[in-house]
């Protein structure tokens, strides 16, 4: 299903490229989260994309392209988890320092848990998805404001603080995934909250 | 995984692979009926700079999970290129032809408000899409071009640039969310339908546009910005 869902950028660095390919392919397809990762093979190109852009994870070969320098890459990009990548059981002793590790007999299971339980440590808001139908008192702020009223009438007209208006305001467009106020008025005239 | 495509692979036969190419060659001003040229051969024809080129569909090719593994040989002139004729595409082409068909649907009589709103919606869009093309094509891009001439400004560096650049397709998402949930019934269904692929052909045409810039041109801008840099000590 295609919500809004926020998309998870993910580098990954990775020699071997059946590994590389299969992990990528593995991230595409998670469910409940969205993730564009993107894979490189040299590190000219891990220094290029994390200078030109933000990711949320890197998923890397302590010994990529030669060797990885964790310590390095924590001081320039201390808000990136780093994830290693190891391609044999032995090498667990090489992820200190790490966020976690990943090895190649893991399943998507335990990288969508790793995503997960990482979002849910820096996520400050809950995003609980609420369902989207629309309380009474919703469908009465969509009405007004569909009507063409500003938040301080409806606020005014409903005996509300502006704050409150706002704040339901923010709810609906979250519920019916509408931001505008054109396609708020469609589902009110849509939904008979309005006559026209 | 995609194996990548190679300068002396003829370029006919990529696009019989991969129909989608199509819109990266018109873009880089080649036009159809190469026989069996290469790709290298049909770049030096246009004066397009083959390894671009070549990173450019193999990036998309991957289905933009693989970028080229050396930045440095990117022609930044030619990106910016590519970059600014996909917006002339956009905008002087897809979206007037995609508002004409929209109002050609919802024309029908007696006006329902409904329509109406659709297409205030339809131009709300349009004109943020325009003025977000516009910024890169008057701001973004001449200040590149000052770059490739040697001049580092010292007001504007594209990490700056990039942490807004937000993609523009998840309210071109919405927008064809209300035409498949509100649109009153029309007695044209099949012309409907026909414009909702449209929209479809649209979003993905514009994720590729927008992944090109930030994972392809904006790493490649970010690499001329480092040696300038560098070599300014």
């Amino acid at each position: 299903m295609q919500t809004d869902k926020e998309t998870i950028h993910i580098l990954v660095a990775e020699n071997l490229p059946i590994v590389r390919d299969g992990l990528v392919s593995q991230l595409e397809h998670l469910t409940t989260v969205h993730v564009h990762p993107v894979s490189i093979s040299t590190k000219q190109s891990l220094r290029s994309l994390l200078g030109a852009r933000n990711f949320n994870f890197l998923f890397i070969s302590p010994d990529f392209d030669g060797g990885f320098d964790l310590s390095e890459f924590r001081r320039d990009y201390a808000s990136i988890p780093c994830i290693a990548i190891l391609s044999e059981l032995k090498q667990l002793r090489f992820c200190n320092g790490y966020y976690d590790c990943i090895t190649i007999f893991d399943s998507a299971e335990k990288i969508l848990s790793l995503i997960i339980n990482y979002q849910k440590t820096t996520q400050t808001k809950s995003s609980v998805e609420s369902p989207d139908v629309l309380s009474t008192r919703e469908k009465e702020i969509l009405a007004c404001l569909a009507k063409g009223l500003s938040n301080k009438e409806v606020a005014d007209k409903l005996c509300l603080s502006v704050y409150t208006v706002m704040t339901h305001r923010r709810n609906i467009c979250q519920k019916l995934q509408i931001h505008s106020l054109s396609g708020l008025t469609i589902y009110a005239i849509a939904n008979k909250l309005i006559e026209v | 995984m995609t194996d990548d495509y190679q300068a002396n692979d003829r370029l006919a036969d990529l696009i019989e692979d991969n129909y989608r190419l199509l819109q990266v060659i018109s873009r880089f001003g080649m036009s159809l009926g190469f026989g069996d040229k290469t790709v290298d051969e049909v770049c030096r024809l246009y004066g397009v700079d083959t390894i671009t080129f070549l990173a450019i569909i193999n990036f998309m090719h991957s289905g933009y999970t693989q970028v080229a593994e050396d930045l440095n040989n990117l022609s930044v002139a030619a990106l910016i290129d590519y970059l600014r004729q996909s917006h002339v595409y956009f905008l002087d082409y897809v979206f007037p032809r995609l508002r004409r068909d929209l109002r050609i649907v919802l024309s029908g009589k007696p006006e329902n408000p409904i329509n109406m709103l659709i297409m205030r919606e339809f131009d709300n869009y349009s004109a943020e899409l325009n003025k977000h093309m516009k910024y890169e094509d008057e701001n973004l891009f001449p200040y590149v071009e000052q770059l490739l001439d040697g001049h580092i400004a010292t007001d504007f560096e594209i990490s700056t640039f990039s942490k807004h650049h937000h993609s523009m397709d998840s309210k071109l998402r919405e927008l064809k969310r209300i035409l498949v949930k509100y649109s009153p019934k029309v007695t044209s269904r099949n012309e409907l339908n026909a414009v909702l692929y449209q929209i479809y052909g649209c979003e993905d045409e514009l994720d590729a546009h927008c992944k090109a810039e930030d994972y392809i041109f904006v790493p490649a801008v970010y690499n001329l910005e480092e040696k300038l840099r560098n070599a300014n000590g």
